[in-house]
């Protein structure tokens, strides 16, 4: 080495090297978690994603679909779709008065054993039911993206944000995601359809359990018990639309003889079911153009309908209360309209016509 | 293509490249670099994005040894006659350049951070793309000698003013956010500034000592090279790990080891001797590598771009070097050398993606497309100025001592 540069000095000056480089490193600031992606960012690559690969993964979606359907049932009890899970130990099902229904059936369940657990959007899911007319599986892929509070009369729940729309015939499919988990189930509340993320399932089926909101969903009757020497159960509210007014329940009056708490009350209204059927029950099918079953000779026979044919209107709900206690006589007669074989048919009902 | 087929072909075509240019008397730079163009993603695509992906080391291996090379400018006793003119020619060269490109942007609606940024990018010179020029024409005289050493300062320089707005660019950010708390704010915004130069010249610094105090110790030329490449891998390699900047390591280490050992001119002949298929691997990658299709992108903000840092490396070398006193020539030709710009500015557009992923895009379109046209007519200027200065000399037949 050079004079100029004695050794002592390229020793000390590597020893200055050395602690810059040993404190420097000590003192680098932590990087920060790198920012996820906005909102809109992530929309956009979820569009993107969705319109360059679903051509591809049709076939995948349906291989899966197809491995996902044996969870699935039609549930004549409620018109709709069914799903077995492992945890649920029963059917749960989305009835037209009920968002969601544990129903006790006699078919063995396939037990996969996952827990119900929330599960992250921003996934690919696949929303799989049986067609009613066809009795066939269907199914729609679309992306979960995330989860959002909702409430159905009262009852809170988490509800999956889905890009996919909902129509009447998918009230009961599930939704999978990828690896075969169950993450919601499509439920009717009101008028409107929803995906129920799967963890929410016991907090409606609770909360719909409570049997004076199971009245009032179900059956569209609030009671209440009248204390005294002879309890008695006080109808305060029926719903003209309501099963209850179908079976007869009227606002003000009191519950039928015998029938003092709720909970019996229902059980009345679940046993009188099939006794007030005026021939007419639902196939299953969209809530517009319902397709009917007309046991013969009865009411509805007599007015010119058949099994198979779709109801346009009146609603079925309204029709089977005309069949019943007649239409009201102001107004002029009650057109039915009915399809059958593609054509359109119109009846009127008079006051009276039908017995 | 696989990797080694792609290099293959890189150096098939910078060896046609440089010949074909040759006959019209072009450097060979450009030539490697329109090699590059040629085979790259822009045209005929036999060199794919994750070929150069995967070539990325040679380059950073390539500027590592230019560095290195440029460093031993930094001679003390050398340096010592030359310091005050270099570096009051490339302050004044630098400042101006990236001052006028900064009025330019903000004269034409451009955010305050933005213009910053890419004025402190504007004042960068390509080192490597004006040493191989300088070599390639033998160049010897006070105008190579001025612009050697310029080179290794500008550099500097620019790293330096590109660190300071970025802290303030960074700060002001930071100071935004509602959960700022301003001493973190400032002491992540410069820890960068200080870290690259203190860090980056002791890590040069201690390989610069080992490599002096080996190379005293070793005699074969194979093992003399097997030093040197292994010190510049460790620079380089050292450098992104501690995150500092391989180009002023690679400075450093040149620097020392010119300071620190008697052997130093053999270390760089036997560099010479074996380093031509680096470089043109490295200016073919840097060519193919080149977004040609931004070209038309480049609207008024890259013609402000390009007008304003030409106009102030022409002006800010003439008046530095009259002011510094230097001759004629170096005062009417030193400009036209300074005018090439790619590897720094390229590494500089990566970080401010990454500090600065909001104006990322822009600054990346503007001097990305600007780098494309300095890149081939900087080489041609600083032919043309070397040529007119009587500094080329004609090749030996013996392979050229590089920076002697």
């Amino acid at each position: 080495m050079p004079d100029t540069f004695q050794r002592k000095y390229v020793v000390a000056l590597c020893g200055v090297a050395v602690a810059i480089l040993g404190i420097g490193a000590w003192l680098r600031p932590k990087k920060a978690a790198p920012k996820p992606p906005s909102s809109s960012e992530t929309a956009n690559l979820q569009r993107l994603v969705r319109r360059e690969e679903l051509r591809n993964m049709g076939t995948f979606f349906a291989e899966k679909a197809w491995s996902f359907g044996e969870h699935l049932r039609f549930v004549p009890e409620t018109g709709a779709n069914g799903v077995y899970w492992g945890r649920l130990g029963q059917v749960l099902s989305s009835g037209r008065d009920l968002p969601l229904e544990a129903i006790q059936t006699n078919a063995t369940p396939t037990p996969p054993p996952e827990a119900l657990v929330e599960s992250d959007g921003g996934r690919w899911l696949l929303l799989v039911w049986i067609e009613a007319g066809q009795r066939q599986l269907e199914w729609t892929a679309g992306l979960d993206g995330g989860r959002r509070d909702s409430s159905c009369d009262g009852v809170k729940y988490r509800e999956l944000i889905v890009n996919t729309a909902l129509t009447p015939t998918m009230r009961g499919a599930a939704a999978f995601d990828l690896d075969g988990v169950l993450i919601g189930v499509v439920a009717q509340c009101g008028g409107t359809l929803h995906v129920v993320s799967a963890p929410s399932f016991r907090a409606l089926l609770d909360g719909f359990g409570d049997p004076a909101k199971r009245l009032r969903a179900k059956y569209g009757v609030v009671a209440e018990v009248q204390e005294g020497p002879t309890p008695s159960l006080l109808i305060r509210e029926v719903s003209l639309s309501g099963k209850g007014y179908l079976a007869g329940l009227r606002a003000g009056e009191k519950a039928p003889k015998g029938i003092t708490t709720i909970p019996e009350l229902l059980d009345s209204l679940q046993a009188a079911k099939p006794v007030q059927d005026e021939g007419l029950e639902p196939l299953a099918g969209p809530e517009s153009g319902q397709a009917i079953a007309v046991q013969p000779g009865s009411p509805a026979a007599q007015l010119g309908l058949r099994t198979g044919d779709r109801l346009v209107r009146p609603s079925l709900l309204l029709l089977k209360r005309y069949l019943k206690t007649k239409p009201p006589s102001a107004g002029g007669p009650v057109m039915v309209v009915y399809e059958r074989d593609g054509i359109q048919y119109a009846k009127p009902m008079e006051a009276g016509n039908a017995k | 293509m696989n990797e080694l087929a792609s290099l293959g072909i890189i150096l098939f075509f910078a060896l046609l490249a440089g010949h074909l240019v040759k006959i019209v008397k072009v450097p060979e730079v450009t030539g490697y670099i329109l090699a590059g163009v040629a085979v790259g993603p822009s045209f005929l695509g036999w060199i794919t994005h994750e070929n150069l992906a995967s070539l990325e080391v040679f380059s950073e291996v390539a500027l590592g040894l230019i560095l290195f090379s440029i460093g031993s400018v930094f001679e003390f006793t050398a340096f010592r006659h030359m310091a005050r003119r270099a570096v009051l020619i490339t302050v004044f060269e630098s400042l101006l350049a990236g001052s006028i490109v900064t009025a330019g942007m903000l004269a034409v609606g451009q955010r305050w951070d933005i213009s910053l940024l890419l004025g402190a990018i504007s004042m960068e010179t390509a080192a490597a793309t004006t040493l191989m020029v300088l070599r390639e024409n033998n160049a010897t005289g006070e105008l190579t000698d001025t612009l050697k050493g310029l080179i290794a300062i500008n550099n500097i320089c620019c790293l330096i003013g590109f660190s300071l707005v970025a802290a303030v660019v960074d700060l002001s950010i930071r100071s935004s956010s509602p959960d700022a708390a301003l001493g973190q704010a400032l002491y992540e915004s410069l820890y960068p500034l200080v870290w690259q130069m203190t860090g980056s010249v002791a890590l040069g610094f201690l390989i610069g000592v080992l490599l002096s105090y080996w190379s005293s110790h070793i005699e074969e030329q194979g093992e003399t090279l097997i030093l040197m490449a292994g010190a510049v891998l460790l620079c380089v390699g050292f450098s992104d790990w501690l995150e500092l900047s391989p180009l002023i390591a690679s400075l450093a280490v040149g620097a020392t080891m010119v300071n620190l050992t008697e052997h130093s001119r053999k270390l760089f002949n036997a560099l010479s001797r074996t380093d031509p298929p680096l470089y043109a691997i490295f200016f073919v990658i840097a060519g193919a590598d080149m977004n040609i299709a931004a070209l038309p992108t480049l609207g008024l903000l890259g013609l402000v771009y390009v007008a304003g840092r030409a106009a102030g490396k022409l002006i800010g070398t003439r008046a530095g070097a009259k002011y510094a006193g230097a001759s004629e020539v170096v005062q009417k030709f030193l400009g036209l050398t300074t005018l090439a710009q790619a590897g720094l500015a390229i590494g500089l557009v990566l970080v401010t993606n990454q500090r600065f992923p909001e104006l990322g895009a822009k600054i990346a379109t503007i001097v990305l497309a600007a780098v494309a046209i300095f890149e081939l007519v900087g080489p041609l200027a600083t032919k043309f100025a070397l040529s007119r200065s009587g500094e080329t000399r004609p090749q030996s037949t013996e392979p050229a001592v590089l920076l002697d």
